[in-house]
């Protein structure tokens, strides 16, 4: 039934971003009715998108409620209230480092990123917080000395520089 | 002759070779570790060689692809997890040859059928490209698009379980690369949302690092398990070769053919070692005279699919040199690492830049020869390697694609954009959407659209009448139709039967 409502739904995604994407296109200045420009291609796309949503509609609605198939997850990799929160750590880490990124400086940002980035991809039994601020120091002083000294790249210096 | 001269000259330089061996081992460092692959490792060193000259560059990308896909084959036979997608098929064999023993066998055997599977590619490479390239030259847009239609569907088609998530992906892969200004002309801005960052589009590596390693952390973070898991390494002892002469000669028409079928799926667009070194070893194993012994632990299987893998890599440079088309996910990104150094491959490529082809099959051929010395003389290096923790390498290896996104233009859009494409990536894998078709679409999707208003021109709106004219294009087209009918029917078919 998971399986059914979660092809259903993704056809129906997509046909909602070939319309948006088709009113986009709309509002792309045409050069002239006899010459295509560069609204031509978006507005193909559009119907090519939602003839592959009209695709997943129907498959989804023909599939049996219990029928198993590509779309469902592997197990040990199913989405539960436990897995939702664990992306939005992430996705709060990852935001933090680049919107910090400039301001802190790369030496900074990038050690305490490793360190905490190791630490929410490491199981509870297995945190050793030493040897990861080790690991996370010495691998950002690695980084910033290969790239800015051997590749001369600029890399932030915020707060350092 | 003096082109190819030039083109040898300009590769044997202290500095190129020594990117060349750097590169090399790289690339078996990230093909040999489970869930970090040769396009990671491609995306992640791009923008190192922004700074460095043309041939060098280009030499060190094709280092890590060689290496990549070769890296593969140590998990693959010591903790029986390919690497690589290229080396499933090695863990059949190569995984019981460990487990009875028999690793550093295994190991010699893969190494050697490895080496000789990218020499013969490369042969194949250096025959072939220079006649068709002299036969595309007479390409011109509906021929173009056609092929780029034929490759896309293919690719979408073929690869994926289900063609209609492939098409799709290929589709959004276009649409993603319809952002900034339109390549037939204007200066409006296609869907920039307010950012002028986007008039020339995405970029192609935080497009990358995103749908590669981004999406990857993504996975780490929510299912911890998977990067803390600790594999067992097999013990393993080299002697020689690992192999004996009489074994060899054994094993010389399971070679050639298997570099064949390497080569000709490398050829075909997007199918690439992935599916190349599975269809070598069901052949090796319906063409013994004992397929029962096969997943036993024989040498014959582990020849099969590491010869066919590595030959892919010659296949698949096939059409990037000759038509612009890459063959598989990592000629995509040299694609874009050429496209970045200023030079269109195409057939005008042969002639206009001669000794620079010469130079790319110089630098594949010392490569080859690179992973076949790094990899017999420092298995120990990367058996230590193996043994590191994937949640000490992922963080790190993250920081390193965003210091290279960021390095690439200073500016932390580009990390933003990187982080964006990660989170559709992640969503792609979470619901079983393919990577490759997007990324064709995104890297091919400019040249679609080109070729296909130029088309529109020529033609003055009459497409179908267009094509009638282009024998070459409706062939390309016809077939790209007929693979899509067969495999949406052959899915529909297979839905139709009963669960069991």
């Amino acid at each position: 039934m998971k399986e059914k409502r979660e092809t259903i739904l993704m056809g129906v995604f997509f046909l909602a971003s070939s319309a948006l994407l088709f009113v986009s296109a709309m509002s792309i200045p045409a050069p002239n009715a006899l010459t295509k420009g560069g609204d031509y291609m978006p507005k193909v796309m559009a119907v090519f998108l939602a003839v592959c949503s009209l695709g997943f509609l129907v498959t989804g609605i023909m599939k049996e409620p219990d029928q198993t198939g590509s779309g469902k997850a592997e197990a040990g990799q199913e989405m539960g209230k436990k897995q939702w929160f664990l992306f939005a750590v992430e996705l709060a880490l990852l935001f933090s480092y680049l919107y910090l990124l400039k301001t802190v400086g790369f030496l900074i940002m990038t050690s305490a990123y490793i360190f905490v980035q190791a630490w929410v991809i490491t199981v509870k039994e297995e945190r050793r917080p030493v040897k990861m601020a080790v690991i996370a120091v010495v691998s950002t002083v690695i980084i910033y000395l290969t790239f800015v000294k051997g590749f001369k790249l600029l890399l932030p210096a915020g707060i350092l520089g | 002759m003096s082109e190819i001269l030039q083109g040898l000259t300009s590769v044997v330089t202290p500095e190129i070779l020594a990117y060349m061996f750097i590169g090399t081992t790289i690339g078996i460092v990230f093909g040999s570790i489970p869930g970090l692959t040769s396009n990671m490792a491609v995306a992640l060193c791009l923008p190192m060689t922004f700074r460095m000259g043309t041939v060098t560059g280009i030499a060190f990308l094709i280092a890590l692809y060689i290496g990549g896909i070769s890296g593969g084959l140590i998990s693959a036979i010591l903790i029986n997890i390919p690497g690589t997608p290229a080396s499933v098929a090695t863990t059949f064999d190569g995984g019981p040859m460990a487990k009875k023993g028999q690793a550093g066998k295994a190991l010699g055997v893969g190494i050697t059928a490895s080496f000789i599977g990218t020499i013969l590619s490369i042969a194949a490479l250096i025959c072939i490209s220079p006649v068709l390239a002299r036969f595309a030259l007479k390409f011109g847009p509906y021929e173009l698009f056609a092929i780029c239609v034929f490759s896309l569907t293919m690719l979408a088609s073929l690869v994926s379980g289900s063609a209609l998530k492939g098409i799709t992906c290929a589709v959004l892969g276009i649409v993603c690369s319809l952002v900034g200004v339109a390549p037939t002309g204007g200066t409006t801005i296609r869907f920039g949302f307010g950012f002028r960052q986007l008039a020339s589009g995405f970029d192609i590596l935080p497009v990358l690092i995103g749908l590669f390693a981004v999406s990857e952390i993504f996975a780490a973070a929510i299912w911890p398990e998977r990067a803390t898991d600790k594999d067992h390494i097999q013990s393993y002892k080299i002697k020689g070769f690992g192999f004996s002469l009489a074994e060899a000669a054994g094993q010389l028409w399971n070679l050639i053919r298997s570099s064949l079928i390497g080569i000709g799926i490398g050829i075909l667009p997007g199918i690439g070692g992935g599916t190349s070194n599975i269809i070598a070893y069901s052949v090796a194993r319906q063409s013994s005279k004992e397929p029962e012994k096969f997943g036993t632990g024989i040498i014959d299987g582990v020849v099969a699919s590491e010869a066919s893998n590595n030959a892919s890599i010659g296949g698949a440079m096939i059409p990037l040199l000759v038509l612009g088309i890459p063959g598989d996910t990592v000629t995509a990104m040299l694609l874009g690492g050429l496209v970045i150094k200023g030079i269109n491959p195409g057939p005008l490529l042969f002639t206009n830049q001669a000794p620079l082809v010469y130079s790319i099959f110089f630098a594949m051929i010392v490569s080859s020869i690179f992973m076949f010395a790094i990899m017999y003389l420092g298995m120990r290096f990367f058996v230590k390697v193996l043994t590191i923790p994937r949640y000490v390498l992922l963080p790190v290896v993250l920081a390193l694609c965003f210091v290279g996104t960021y390095g690439a233009n200073n500016r932390i859009f580009d990390c933003w954009v990187a982080l964006a494409f990660g989170l559709v990536g992640f969503a792609m894998k979470r619901f079983k959407f393919p990577l490759p078709p997007f990324i064709l679409g995104f890297v091919l999707g400019e040249t679609v659209e080109l070729n296909l208003i130029r088309s529109l021109q020529y033609s003055q709106n009459d497409l179908i009448g267009a094509f009638r004219q282009s024998p070459i294009a409706m062939v390309f087209l016809l077939i790209a139709l007929t693979v899509v009918v067969f495999s949406v029917t052959k899915g529909l078919r297979g839905k139709k039967k009963p669960a069991v």
